[in-house]
């Protein structure tokens, strides 16, 4: 489903990924783990295609489509879904209608007429149960005054309600308590299926208690430094990654 | 017809001659319009030099070549009239009434008709001795001086203590082009516990100026939400002055919305003088071209216990420009006082300018008063954000724009203009689009 090669990437003029090798196939759930600094988020928002992140080398196909040749709503409409680290709040943007503009652009672009308002409003209102939101939030401006917890819940509302093939999700879980921890996770695992495939990044072993990966990386540098199973994700948590970064 | 430049002094006299030999008026108010001339020869024409108009550059008025307008009813075919925004309304063509256009409300503890036209009624010859150019603010605006001495008509609202005024009304003004000028004059007067909702709207053709003056005197726990919506042409000049006057517990609430003029300026003086008074000053501009709009407001706290916001944004594109400047002033005793003011500027394009004058002047010691000013452009990560689940960047940045606008336009308390202005945003986003591509 999604195909890393070589990928290297600088922001200002620094290298921060320095040759990243990743195969995701559908239906799997990748990890990535690593220190502060490897990479990590650098490596959400590239294939993402945040503006100011300069690939210098390699490729990601995605679904048969080179990914980095795509604007950033291109890859999104042919099905791939970043949330955010940081979600930014857009004062007077209402949610639902942000929300549906998003589905709307989504669908016209797979060829499907737009979803009309009372449909939209039932699944709307479906997904936003699975995550435990207020219906309150719905009608707020998009994460204006939320906090931190709400505006990762939101996240992961905007991913159940936009289906993607594909979600990439950067550090989701930082700054989260148990219980907004589980409710995420459960938004996740509630996507789960054979035909869609997930890369959880994150600093924390903690998440991937509930969120169980297939396979988790280690991120150090800007390289693949090992990949594992789950059980690496325990490993990390008791070792730390000094061992990495000094091989690194 | 003669053609005049509104700086040569001995053109304006003439016409300020020619429109007293055309009109039969009652001495008072010639001799109002007498003062109200020499009032105008005697301040300096508007120029670059002055303070007040440094960044806002009159010489395009200098341009127009003005055209005083001859006696005899204005004709204009009601298919060339914009859609009513409510039903009552008041139709102004070239500064001057046509009743055979306007719809008005039951005349009775509430008011309305035409300015001239009050002139003529015993009973209101005193309200109009009271408050025409009697006002406090503005006395060194040359425009609202040459308003004074030159105006043909306007809105006359008078409602007697308690009258509420059932549904908005329209004040239309329609200037015809041809470099004609006029000096629309609206008078407002809320007597105690009276409330109306009052709309102006200011549409045209081609080259012209168009400089209104609307005086609005508030009674005690008086209540007003009052608009005024400038959708002048391209080519026009629009050198509007508004003034306020709040008594205790009056409330008035002003938004001004512009799109249009080539050349725009708006002056507001608002007085509050009552304890307890609030007034709500808000504006939206929207510029394109070469166009620049300027907005001037003093709000002036007399007596305590007064609260004021002003409210002020901007969008520009292309090389157009926008000036705010607004003064809060807090007299002496004016102990209590809360006065917020705040203004921002999206900018669509590089080429565009903003430039924001907040002016405090406290003289009280126990007040709560603040300014804030920004100047930006679209914000790339909520750019980005939008873009990354899915939305087009056109739609992205018109979303962020509205986004921008809509404080204004929400608290747009009348649907036909709130609809009216979502329409000029949504225009307008589809050219700054065009832009894009």
């Amino acid at each position: 489903m999604l195909t890393i090669k070589n990928l290297h990437a600088t922001v200002e003029d620094r290298e921060i990924l320095r040759g990243i090798d990743l195969r995701i196939p559908a239906g799997e759930v990748h990890a990535i783990m690593g220190p502060n600094g490897s990479g990590k988020s650098t490596l959400a928002s590239v294939l993402a295609g945040r503006e100011g992140y300069e690939v210098t080398g390699g490729e990601v196909d995605f679904l048969g489509h080179d990914l980095l040749e795509l604007d950033p709503e291109e890859r999104a409409r042919e099905g791939l879904f970043l949330a955010f680290q940081y979600p930014v709040e857009l004062p007077g943007v209402n949610n639902m209608y942000f929300l549906k503009a998003a589905v709307n652009a989504i669908r016209k672009h797979r060829g499907e007429p737009e979803m009309d308002t009372m449909d939209f409003m039932e699944l709307v209102n479906d997904r936003a149960a699975r995550v435990k939101m207020d219906q309150s939030f719905l009608k707020r401006p998009v994460n204006d005054g939320f906090s931190g917890g709400e505006k990762k819940r939101n996240e992961v509302l905007q991913m159940s309600v936009l289906e993607p093939r594909f979600a990439v999700l950067d550090e989701t879980d930082s700054g989260l308590d148990i219980d907004a921890l589980k409710v995420v996770a459960d938004g996740v695992n509630a996507l789960r299926s054979a035909d869609r495939g997930f890369l959880v990044i994150t600093h924390y072993q903690r998440l991937l208690n509930y969120i169980e990966p297939d396979y988790v990386h280690v991120l150090v540098n800007g390289r693949i430094v090992r990949s594992g199973g789950k059980e690496l994700a325990l490993e990390l948590e008791e070792q730390g990654y000094a061992l990495y970064e000094s091989a690194a | 017809m003669t053609a005049i430049a509104l700086h040569d002094q001995d053109a304006v006299s003439g016409v300020f001659e020619r429109l007293l030999h055309d009109r039969s008026e009652p001495t008072g108010l010639t001799a109002r319009r007498r003062d109200a001339l020499a009032r105008f020869q005697r301040l300096p024409f508007p120029h670059r030099r002055q303070e007040a108009w440094r960044f806002t550059d009159p010489s395009l008025l200098q341009e127009l070549r003005l055209e005083h307008l001859p006696p005899g009813p204005p004709v204009l075919d009601a298919g060339r009239l914009p859609r009513a925004l409510t039903p009552h309304r008041l139709v102004f063509v070239d500064g001057r009434f046509v009743a055979g256009l306007s719809v008005l409300p039951e005349q009775g503890r509430v008011m309305v008709g035409s300015l001239a036209g009050m002139w003529r009624d015993e009973a209101q010859r005193a309200i109009l001795e009271s408050y025409l150019d009697n006002l406090p603010g503005l006395e060194d605006q040359p425009f609202l001086a040459l308003n004074s001495a030159l105006h043909a008509d306007g809105v006359y609202v008078r409602l007697r203590r308690g009258a509420v005024l059932e549904t908005p009304l329209e004040i239309l003004h329609v200037a015809t082009g041809e470099d004609r000028a006029s000096y629309p004059r609206h008078l407002l007067v809320l007597e105690d516990n009276a409330e109306a909702r009052v709309v102006e709207h200011y549409v045209g053709e081609g080259r012209y100026l168009c400089a209104p003056v609307t005086e609005i005197r508030l009674g005690a726990n008086a209540m007003l939400d009052h608009y005024r919506y400038q959708a002048e042409s391209m080519e026009a000049g629009h050198l509007g002055a508004l003034r306020l006057y709040l008594s205790a517990h009056a409330n008035a609430s002003t938004t001004l919305l512009g799109g249009g003029a080539k050349l725009h300026r708006t002056e507001v003086a608002a007085h509050l003088a009552g304890q307890g008074a609030h007034a709500e000053l808000r504006g939206l501009a929207l510029t394109r071209d070469r166009q620049l709009s300027d907005y001037h407001v003093r709000v002036e706290h007399e007596v305590p216990h007064c609260t004021s916001n002003q409210l002020f944004k901007s969008v520009l594109d292309d090389q157009s420009r926008v000036v705010f400047d607004g003064t809060i002033k807090v007299h002496r005793d004016a102990q209590k006082t809360d006065a917020q003011q705040s203004s921002s500027n999206l900018l669509l394009s590089r080429r565009a300018q903003a430039q924001s004058n907040p002016r405090l002047e406290i003289h009280a010691d126990d007040v709560s008063c603040s300014h804030g000013s920004t100047t930006g452009f679209l914000d790339k990560d909520a750019l980005f954000y939008l873009r990354a689940r899915g939305i087009g960047e056109a739609e992205a940045r018109a979303m962020l724009v509205y986004a921008f606008a809509h404080e204004i336009v929400d608290n747009t308390r009348l649907e036909t203009l709130q609809a009216r202005l979502e329409a000029l945003l949504r225009e307008r986003l589809t050219l700054a689009q065009e832009d894009l591509a």
